[in-house]
């Protein structure tokens, strides 16, 4: 079990380096509430919008 | 144990650290720290060590959930979930006023319909499956639990299922979300949160005693819920929101099935602008992932500092495929359910929104069907 | 008869034919060293030599030496770009216009010849731009002297020392909009898709892998086609491609759309509305002099670009740009 999660702890981190590095240039870290109208967490619209 | 062994002077049996892992912990957490921060991020940075502080405080209080909602609905022993209200309560303070007055912070609020309620019990039977929720799976598979890391990687798979099946639901009707500090201003919000908190945990205690079971939270799940309840309030100022668990499973799961050539472009979910920034961006600016990598990491130096790491057996494969049942139903579950036990329980009922509630009481109808199901995987039902 | 007839229809053509050119800019837009040589002292001709810091000359290299009977204003100091609105660079008012052209002895009849260093495509495109802005502000007959000082000299061509002083008209400026385009309109063409965008920089700032500190974001305007003004240029010549080439260079840019040239403060891309507009018969082309420096100052518009997080990081750890 150990050797399973030293491969998942390095590949993860390695996959999550590399798709940041490769990733837009852009600006601060943002939720989907961020964006504005959103009735959830993930950003789904509101029931009454229908 | 060979004489080989008893000779041995016992300073050098006591157990330090396990270094490997704990240096790979640390190491890990720097290196993600080190690109946000260069990326001119400091709030991330924020989230990442409070999504760490948040992984170390869950293992050594061994603050769960499940196990504690399984204990309640089999025994009556409420001592655990009404712990794990303390947090909520703590957390209400910082969350239903700031929300309500500052523009840059939000609660966590959803729309009360079929979704929230198929979506909660769905979770419900999953998490007892399982034998951990959104916070549970993240800590102990942080913690070195093989059966938990399945169970995580099946929650992430399940989630982008949960995905593709939300805006459906979401069709099915619904009414706009209730919040608190919407009808009663930000102070009169939080009065009615930390009330319905109250008449909660009087409720749970009423059925406890009932039962003949204790009510009284235990030390650690006092301290535990004091400890986590600030660090929830931490999360919330670096976030703008309160802490999410399972969005950033969405995002892991779709972004890896992206690589495959799995094509969202037709898929609702990932055309609301929130979703869709977060497929393309990088995961280190999606709040959510950021926490959720902390939690690991930080539960892995725990353990490590503790035991030795990852040193149990496989269970057997019973177990297993409950893990994986109970992660892909979880996964599936939480998508509809805007969340998991910390997402739409922990947050919305922080935020004085109704949908904490309603997550809660269809979750634990969940619980006791999936506590029901467990022995067919040969797990026991206590 | 009929032959009579016909030989004198071709006469008359062919005198209309030598005397239409004459009415218009008979000079063209760019004129050889040979032609100026030959012009240098008609009544209606004023020769501006340009050269500024830009070029690495300025006013000492002309004082050193000049095309004899210029004049010299410096592109860079001498008022060609003003700041308007916290964006520099710009075109100048009409007032401005007015004393920065009369002063020089230019009015509405005059034919200008605009003479840079000819040593770089950047030092041309400041001459593009001097020809740009007389043009819009109502000089009709201007020119380009292809290959600037340096082909003078390479001609074999004599040079003066000192100064010579301009003879000041007066000057009443009129903006020709029909050359200008402003945030508003390419606002306005990112919604409609009615013109083709056309980005004067190298690749790289193209691709927002550089920038200049005037611009505030890397990348370039979404849709815009990446067109380097510096492929225009011969540098083994140090003088414009000739027109075969430039077209083959243009070909992917439709002819029957509108065009709207940029580039980070309107200097390169002068170059290309040069090319477009003035040699190769692109009619509705317009100069966005603000160009990226404008655009970008406010972050709400929107912007392409394929830099990634790794280049941020390099540029952190001095690695890059």
């Amino acid at each position: 079990m150990r050797k399973v999660y030293i491969v998942v702890v390095l590949a993860g981190l390695a996959l999550v380096v590399f798709q940041h590095l490769s990733s837009a240039s852009t600006g601060r870290a943002v939720s989907p509430e961020d964006f504005a109208g959103a009735c959830a967490p993930c950003g789904a619209p509101c029931p009454s919008k229908k | 144990m060979s004489t080989a062994t008893a000779a041995v002077p016992a300073a050098r049996n006591r157990f330090v650290a396990d270094r490997l892992f704990l240096s790979l912990a640390v190491m890990a957490t720097a290196i993600l720290l080190a690109l946000v921060l260069l990326d001119g991020q400091p709030a991330s940075a924020g989230l990442i060590l409070g999504g760490f502080a948040l992984g170390i405080a869950f293992f050594k209080f061994e603050f769960s959930y499940t196990a504690s909602w399984r204990r309640f609905l089999t025994k009556g022993e409420a001592g655990g979930l009404i712990g794990g209200l303390i947090a909520i309560a703590i957390a209400a303070v910082a969350v239903v006023p700031v929300a309500a007055l500052f523009p840059n912070y939000g609660g966590a609020i959803a729309p009360l319909g079929p979704s929230l309620i198929i979506g909660a019990f769905t979770f419900g039977i999953g998490m007892q499956l399982a034998g951990g929720c959104g916070s549970g799976t993240l800590y102990t598979a942080g913690a070195g639990s093989g059966r938990m890391l399945v169970a995580l990687a099946f929650f992430v798979v399940g989630s982008v299922f949960g995905s593709l099946s939300l805006p459906a639901f979401l069709a099915l009707g619904g009414v706009d979300p209730i919040l608190a500090s919407d009808y009663l201003g930000p102070w009169g919000g939080l009065v009615a949160t930390l009330a319905s908190l109250a008449l909660a945990a009087f409720v749970i205690a009423l059925v406890a005693k009932k039962r003949g079971a204790n009510f009284k939270p235990s030390r650690a799940y006092v301290a535990g819920g004091v400890i986590i309840g600030l660090l929830l309030i931490a999360v919330f100022a670096a976030g703008g929101h309160p802490w999410s668990v399972t969005f950033g499973y969405t995002v892991w799961g779709a972004k890896i099935a992206r690589t495959f050539g799995v094509d969202f472009s037709n898929a609702a979910f990932w055309k609301w602008p929130g979703p869709q920034h977060a497929l393309t961006d990088s995961v280190l600016t999606d709040t959510s992932s950021l926490t959720d990598f902390g939690m690991l990491l930080g539960a892995m130096a725990a353990a490590a500092e503790a035991k030795p790491f990852a040193s149990g057996a496989w269970p057997p494969a019973k177990s297993l495929l409950a893990a994986v049942v109970g992660g892909l139903v979880m996964g599936w579950g939480a998508r509809l359910g805007f969340g998991c036990n910390i997402g739409a329980f922990v947050g919305g009922v922080a935020s004085g929104s109704l949908h904490g509630w309603v997550w809660f009481g269809c979750a634990l109808a969940g619980c006791f069907i999936g506590i029901r199901l467990r022995p067919l995987f040969g797990l026991s039902r206590e | 008869m009929i032959s009579r007839l016909a030989a004198f229809a071709v006469f008359a053509l062919l005198a209309l034919g030598f005397a239409a050119p004459a009415a218009a800019n008979s000079a063209g837009p760019l004129v050889s060293p040979q032609w100026l040589f030959e012009h240098q002292k008609d009544a209606d001709v004023v020769v501006l030599d340009i050269r500024s810091a830009i070029d690495g000359g300025g006013e000492k290299a002309y004082l050193e030496a000049h095309i004899p009977g210029s004049v010299h204003t410096d592109y860079d100091k001498g008022a060609w770009r003003v700041m308007r609105n916290n964006v520099p660079f710009m075109l100048p008012s009409v007032p401005e216009l007015d004393a920065l052209i009369g002063d020089l002895g230019i009015d509405e009849t005059t034919q200008v010849v605009v003479v840079p260093a000819g040593v770089s495509p950047t030092d041309f495109g400041s001459a593009a731009r001097v020809y740009w802005t007389l043009k819009i502000a109502g000089v009709p007959n201007v020119s380009i002297l292809d290959g600037g000082v340096a082909g003078w000299k390479a001609a074999g061509l004599p040079l003066k020392s000192g100064r010579e002083e301009p003879s000041p008209k007066i000057f009443n400026a009129t903006i020709d909009k029909s050359m200008l385009a402003e945030v508003g309109d390419v606002e306005q063409i990112l919604t409609s898709h009615n013109a083709t965008l056309i980005d004067a920089r190298p690749p790289a700032f193209y691709a927002g892998k550089e920038k200049t500190p005037q611009v505030a974001a890397y990348g370039h305007i979404p849709g815009a086609l990446d067109v380097d003004s510096a492929s225009f240029y011969d540098d083994a010549t140090n003088r414009l491609k000739s027109k075969a080439e430039l077209a083959t260079i243009t070909a992917r840019i439709p002819r029957d759309k509108p065009a709207v040239s940029y580039c980070n403060t309107g200097h390169w891309a002068a170059t290309d509305w040069f090319v477009l507009h003035e040699l190769l018969g692109y009619k509705n082309m317009r100069l966005f002099d603000g160009s990226m420096a404008a655009w970008a100052a406010d972050p709400k518009r929107p912007i392409e670009s394929t830099r990634t997080k790794w280049d941020d990081l390099k540029k952190r750890l001095g690695m890059g740009s």
